[in-house]
């Protein structure tokens, strides 16, 4: 049985094993976050930087958010000048984006669908609910970090609010992922031209970013 | 040989003589004087009558001597040898004692190792075994390209794939193994000053006037008794730039200045083997021109070897740099290193693997090393070589925690000029230790063969493939060509894809993660920039086969003391150790 025997293998069972992965997905994720949570240590970062690329083969939506959650911050430290956070941050999303590049050229290698993202373009369902809530949460589980950092707790928390509301909106109703990317793409502009410090506002726009850009970019790759 | 038991039995003759004058009272009447405890490996005596006769000086640290000891020596004094001995500096003392040997320290240092060790020297690249058997393998290779090109280049293909993903297992393994490896882990009781013992520092300098400052107030600043140190100033006879900046500095009331005479190889592991002939340290250790160690460092090692195994010889401090930060080559360099020192140095250490030594901070047991044979002058990475010749003699090198902060090359010529003899060297280094392949081990059995294979040969062999590898892909990519395809069957296509997706993203990740150890974790994003850097490293692995061939001993010097980060440092190192040296400021100009 070659690779793509067993992804396709996996393809055909999907609708049974969809529950398992959603499961599986939620839990890894779940994790992911735990870890952040408990314990900011660099080691922290990267167990939690797989779970999440983990969470992400299993059930990609929700987990493809909470990393554009992270990217967001991540951009959040390069602006404010906290590079330690940047770092760690990097270290987080850096699985994700390594399956995302295996994803995209081993689809065009084998012209097929069946690999570790499979369900990205067909699971925009309320089924993702979970996992959206739980991505959600991920500048929650970071606040501890983050506000040692320098980052202001309202901050913290209306990014998890807004990221929350913004991918439900998206898994429910696909047009919305052009909406948030001019959104972002103002937001970002905004962040790069001016020497004010962040308002709420534009944190919030940014925080669409990263999930416009993967989603958006998926679609029209595949 | 035969010049060593001549000067021996000199020695002794000339002592049989002293026996036969009272000279009790007269030695008692010069123990304050600083008659080095042991002058090297020259057999010169530890008492003064001895260094006096051979030297005609004897020299004191003191600023006056006391009367007693004045008068013992000179047209006064009551023994032959003392008559005729003045009390002279620091300085003309080392001089007199380096005229004295240096013809013999200088064969000593070029020729020794080579002499009494050929199979571990570097001075000829290949052994006859070694011919034929390179010979063997490219008239297979081109055979078997003229009677089944394409079976050919798929073994070739094969056999660089099964090496690529050896590699990247045995990496995950190795990072996996040390994954709760803290920096800062239990450390052996440092001795009580007067248990510690002397340590000679050796510091080989080559036309490094603007990294010089930053040196000696690194060394300065060392935390061990000053009277335990026997710090040498190594210079090549040519560079008369550094000499004066170190007389500028007034270096000499701390350092012996140690002049290497002229002649090929001129390289820096000749120059520390020719100092090591005039080292007087129980323990030696070698810094760079642009290091600076943790001040307590040499004290953690002499812990080291209180407290280690007897068969540890050798001690390796970390090293990184002071400057990681300063542009996106210095990151990627800090990265590599911090990889290196900190997550798979200990890994080799803790499967008793071989460590290749790194060029700085490393701390031997004085009187194995000369056993050891010191430095081969002909291999550019002598370091390594050496690391590789302790495992290979039964020996085991050791870790501290510790580290050196160097200056990172900042500019990409410099850089490549450093690599490609890195490169060189690792080259002549695996030449050197195949052999013996069986030795290769040390007291890792299989680990440590494969490590040595890997971190050696194996750094240039992917150096050298990568581009080919990639060059092959892109064509590949672009034309989709059947011809490409049918060298990568189905088996051999899984392996390569996993070596490209896996094996990229797991040495991107790991250099990613290395910093973390440290506390740096700003450096980590710029790990997505280590495909150009493994680029670099190309570039370098090639001119480093093109000088193996053109200049096989050749030294490509880095250039220390460009960093913007070691201007400020160098402004404020000069102005210590002037002050410290008692140079007055009114020349500072």
């Amino acid at each position: 049985m070659t690779l793509v025997d067993g992804l396709s293998w996996l393809n055909a069972h999907e609708h049974i094993l969809g529950s398992v992965r959603l499961a599986g997905g939620v839990y890894l994720l779940a994790y992911g976050l735990f870890v952040l949570a408990q314990d900011a240590s660099p080691r922290a970062f990267v167990r939690s930087g797989l779970s999440i690329a983990a969470a992400c083969v299993a059930a990609p939506i929700g987990p493809f958010i909470a990393v554009a959650t992270i990217t967001s911050l991540t951009a959040l430290s390069w602006r404010g000048g906290f590079r330690n956070l940047q770092g760690r941050f990097v270290v987080l999303w850096t699985p994700a984006l390594f399956l995302f590049i295996a994803e995209i050229y081993l689809r065009w290698l084998f012209q097929t669908d069946a690999f570790f993202l499979h369900a990205l373009n067909a699971s925009r369902t309320t089924s993702d609910i979970p996992p959206i809530i739980f991505a959600a949460a991920a500048p929650l589980a970071m606040a501890p970090l983050l506000e040692k950092e320098g980052l202001r707790r309202i901050d913290i928390t209306a990014t998890a609010l807004v990221m929350g509301g913004a991918a439900a909106f998206y898994a429910l109703w696909a047009p919305a992922s052009v909406i948030i990317l001019v959104m972002t793409s103002i937001a970002l502009a905004r962040a790069v031209t001016s020497s004010a410090p962040f308002t709420i506002a534009s944190l919030t726009l940014l925080c669409g970013a990263g999930t416009a850009y993967l989603t958006t970019a998926t679609e029209m790759a595949l | 040989m035969i010049s060593h038991q001549a000067d021996t039995q000199a020695h002794l003759s000339a002592e049989a003589d002293d026996r036969q004058t009272p000279v009790s009272s007269a030695a008692a009447d010069l123990e304050g004087l600083n008659v080095f405890a042991r002058l090297g490996r020259f057999p010169i005596g530890d008492d003064v009558f001895g260094v006096a006769r051979e030297l005609r000086c004897l020299y004191s640290d003191k600023n006056s001597p006391s009367p007693t000891e004045k008068a013992a020596l000179g047209k006064n004094a009551q023994h032959t040898p003392l008559r005729e001995t003045k009390l002279v500096s620091r300085r003309t003392f080392s001089e007199a004692l380096q005229r004295r040997y240096q013809e013999k320290a200088n064969d000593e240092a070029v020729s020794g190792l080579h002499r009494t060790a050929p199979a571990a020297s570097a001075k000829h690249l290949m052994s006859t075994g070694q011919w034929i058997v390179a010979i063997a393998i490219l008239a297979s290779l081109l055979v078997g390209l003229a009677i089944a090109p394409i079976a050919a280049l798929i073994t070739l293909n094969a056999a660089a794939t099964l090496y690529l993903v050896g590699a990247i297992l045995f990496r995950l393994y190795l990072a996996w193994s040390v994954v709760d490896h803290k920096l800062d882990g239990d450390a052996p009781a440092i001795p009580a000053d007067a248990d510690l013992p002397t340590v000679t520092i050796l510091l080989p300098l080559y036309r490094e006037t603007r990294s010089l400052p930053i040196l000696a107030d690194s060394i300065s600043a060392l935390d061990y008794p000053k009277e335990k140190l026997d710090i040498k100033l190594i210079l090549e006879a040519d560079d008369r730039g550094t000499l004066k900046e170190a007389e500028r500095l007034g270096l000499d009331q701390q350092f012996d200045f140690i002049i290497v005479p002229p002649g090929a190889p001129q390289t820096k592991p000749k120059a520390c083997n020719y100092a090591l002939a005039f080292s007087r340290g129980a323990l030696t250790v070698i810094y760079d021109a642009e290091d600076t160690p943790e001040p307590d460092q040499l004290k953690k090692a002499a812990a080291a070897f209180a407290s280690g195994p007897e068969d540890m010889v050798c001690v390796q401090a970390r090293l990184n740099y002071y400057n990681a930060d300063e542009n996106w080559l210095t990151r990627l360099f800090a990265l590599e290193y911090a990889l290196w020192f900190d997550s798979l140095l200990p890994a080799l250490h803790k499967m008793d693997a071989p460590i290749p030594l790194g060029g700085t901070s490393n701390i031997f047991i004085t009187e194995k090393l000369r056993e050891l044979g010191g430095w081969d002058p002909y291999n550019v990475t002598e370091d390594a070589d050496l690391g590789l010749r302790i495992a290979r003699r039964g020996f085991r090198t050791g870790l501290i925690d510790s580290t050196t902060l160097e200056e990172a090359n900042c500019k990409t010529p410099n850089w490549l000029r450093q690599r490609s003899r890195w490169m060189k060297g690792y080259i002549q280094t695996w030449f050197v230790n195949m052999r013996e392949p069986s030795a290769m081990s040390g007291k890792g059995g299989l680990g440590g063969f494969l490590s040595t294979h890997m971190f050696i040969g194996g750094t240039v062999f992917s150096a050298l493939i990568n581009p080919i590898l990639w060059a092959v892909f892109a064509y590949w990519l672009a034309t989709r060509s059947e011809g490409v395809n049918a060298l990568f069957p189905e088996p051999l296509m899984t392996l390569n894809l996993f070596a490209l997706l896996f094996g990229n993203a797991l040495f991107i990740y790991l250099a990613m993660l290395a910093p973390l150890k440290r506390g740096w974790p700003a450096l980590s994003p710029a790990a997505l920039l280590a495909p150009i850097y493994w680029w670099l490293t190309s570039i370098a692995a090639y001119k480093a086969v093109w000088q193996l061939i053109t200049r096989p001993w050749f030294w490509e010097k880095t250039r220390h003391g460009v960093s913007a980060a070691s201007d400020a440092k160098r402004r404020a190192a000069i102005a210590r150790v002037r002050a410290a040296n008692g140079v007055i400021k009114s020349d500072a100009a």
